[in-house]
């Protein structure tokens, strides 16, 4: 059965675009990719739900081309879609990194009901249940994946190990709320072990300190095609 | 020739009040000391003291805060799990024994042990019941509710150490005390959470005398957390009546009763120390001439233009060290209901 899937989202579907081979290794799947850099983040229209981004756009993954979801431009419609990989959790432009509730949750203890309060009202999520709300109502029916933010393999430098597990941590308590909040589902994520085992990607260029390595990004779209139960010929990467 | 003839005309009741615009009262408050903007100020206490923390905090004013709203968390959902209140998540600090209690929690001089910390409430769930609004919805274990607060204390200690002026806002005389422990809440149990035990615990309407000691004996243990730092104490007296009195006397007086204690315990101080100043908002409030239009039609609740009045008289003596932006003026108008009182809660259990 075919497929047609779109990656929507920021850098962090920039790391997924690292492992772009993997989804060719699966012929019955055809991906479109709409990938902004960090702090370029997409913006959905409300009314025409085209995809867009700012002028300024220039993406790592040189995945710049235009998806007009609903639109004329490429003939592709949201309807015509099996799954959108929502890959833009926690995203926002300049200060994120400062606000993201994950990161306020590694410095102190937070209740379940504040953590629920602050991924339902937080502002990212006001504006990630807008921009899938707006693919919903152009007739999207298909699945909504929603894929969390891939954390550094390395330790980032000048945290320590306690504090850094205790961020991914919370993180993952975070992402579990995430959900509920966009009514999607988010894909089954490593733990913070899983992070500290996993092989160095010293020589990749895409590397870097708040993303992931294309080997994690590998293993990241295996399990993401997985979970959509597509039919591949996989091969080891 | 006598001692009132030269007196100015605030002297007079005549001059000074009955004929005086409540809403720009002149010569009542001169202050003792000057805030600069270097000087890190940490604000506590019963209610009517957000208004004050937040109106310092627009005016330029470096107010502390220790424990700051997580990022995104939008202003009301803040206010609802007690940040952006006072300088720290502690919610109300109604009397002067809570405030001390506080301090000697912080500095490691009392331990408080599982029991009187976490009450359980009928749905299952745990408050700490030193600050019992904080977590609307509780939390799942004792160990929690444990963790956070130590947390919260790691902060509290930072504040104590690091202020220079402390604002602190004296609301109630009543409190209710565990008769073995000695520990104060801020609410009876029952309310939030916990079983009200008659035996366990046991009404006290806290005293002159006991008041004044407790602010002495807080400031001395203070400063000695502080390896002798001085600091400066700027007191108010809420202006808020009681919700309710478990005094056995009639609301009114009891009322009276409560404010007047506190009056005379800040009044005290100011006169006794060089660095306690009070400031009369109290008197602001409750100002005959205003013949109670700075309160709500609950008569309890104070008013926008009350508590602006009270920052014009604050503002004549402390300037303002930068503009309000514009989005105080809406914020500016809320009223008590927006602010946080655990204490309110008891309304419900009126006939």
């Amino acid at each position: 059965m075919s497929r047609r899937i779109l990656v929507l989202g920021s850098s962090h579907a920039a790391t997924l675009y690292l492992a772009k081979e993997v989804f060719a290794q699966r012929p019955s799947v055809t991906v479109d990719w709409f990938v902004t850099p960090a702090n370029l983040e997409f913006q959905i229209d409300q009314n025409t739900t085209q995809i867009s981004s700012p002028p300024a756009y220039s993406s790592r993954a040189q995945s710049n081309r235009t998806v007009v979801v609903g639109g004329r431009d490429e003939g592709i419609f949201a309807s015509d879609y099996d799954a959108i990989i929502y890959s833009a959790i926690g995203l926002r432009p300049v200060g994120v990194l400062k606000s993201h509730p994950a990161r306020a949750l590694a410095k102190m203890p937070v209740s379940e009901g504040l953590l629920n309060s602050m991924v339902r009202e937080h502002e990212n999520m006001r504006w990630h249940r807008g921009n899938l709300e707006a693919l919903r109502s152009a007739g999207f029916e298909g699945r909504v994946i929603c894929e969390p933010w891939i954390r550094p393999i390395r330790l980032p430098a000048g945290m320590s190990m306690e504090h850094w597990t205790r961020f991914c941590d919370a993180e993952a308590q975070y992402v579990g709320q995430l959900g509920d909040a966009l009514n999607c589902e988010v894909l089954p994520r490593p733990q913070a072990r899983e992070y500290l085992s996993a092989p160095k990607d010293a020589a990749n260029q895409e590397t870097d300190a708040t993303h992931g390595s294309r080997s994690y990004a590998i293993s990241m779209v295996n399990r993401l095609l997985d979970h959509l139960d597509v039919e591949a010929e996989r091969q080891t990467a | 020739m006598n001692p009132y003839s030269a007196l100015p005309p605030e002297a007079f009741w005549k001059t000074g009040v009955e004929r005086s615009n409540p809403f720009q009262i002149e010569n009542l408050y001169t202050k003792k000391w000057s805030i600069a903007r270097r000087h890190k100020i940490a604000t506590a206490g019963s209610c009517f003291a957000q208004h004050i923390s937040r109106y310092m905090n627009r005016s330029g004013y470096e107010v502390l805060n220790v424990e700051p709203t997580p990022g995104g968390l939008p202003q009301e959902l803040a206010q609802k799990y007690g940040y952006s209140m006072y300088s720290a998540r502690y919610g109300n600090i109604y009397t002067l024994l809570q405030l001390l209690q506080l301090l000697r929690e912080a500095a490691g001089t009392i331990q408080i042990d599982d029991e009187d910390l976490a009450w359980q409430r009928p749905d299952g769930a745990y408050i700490d019941a030193f600050r019992p609004a904080v977590e609307p919805d509780g939390l799942p274990t004792v160990a929690e509710v444990r963790k956070h607060r130590e947390y919260h204390l790691s902060r509290v200690r930072e504040m104590f150490q690091n202020m220079d002026i402390f604002v602190f806002t004296m609301g109630l005389t009543e409190t209710w005390e565990n008769a073995a422990t000695s520990l104060v809440y801020p609410s009876v149990p029952g309310v939030f959470g916990g079983t009200f035990d008659p035996e366990v615990y046991k009404f006290r309407n806290i005293g002159f005398a006991d008041n004044l000691r407790a602010f002495r004996q807080f400031h001395k243990e203070l400063v000695e957390f502080r390896g002798k730092r001085p600091l400066r104490y700027l007191l108010t007296v809420s202006p808020v009546p009681l919700t309710a009195t478990a005094s056995g006397e009639h609301v009114l007086p009891a009322t009276v009763y409560s404010k007047s204690v506190l009056r005379a315990v800040a009044g005290q101080l100011a006169q006794d120390h060089r660095y306690v100043d009070y400031f009369p908002s109290y008197e602001i409030i409750t100002n005959q001439a205003a013949r109670s239009v700075f309160y709500e039609n609950n008569l309890r609740s104070v008013r926008n233009d009350g508590v602006e009045t009270v920052m014009k008289v604050f503002f004549s003596q402390h300037p303002r060290l930068s503009a309000l932006p514009a989005k105080a003026g809406k914020s500016a108008e809320k009223t008590e209901e927006d602010v946080q009182c655990e204490e309110a809660v008891l309304e419900a259990f009126g006939r």
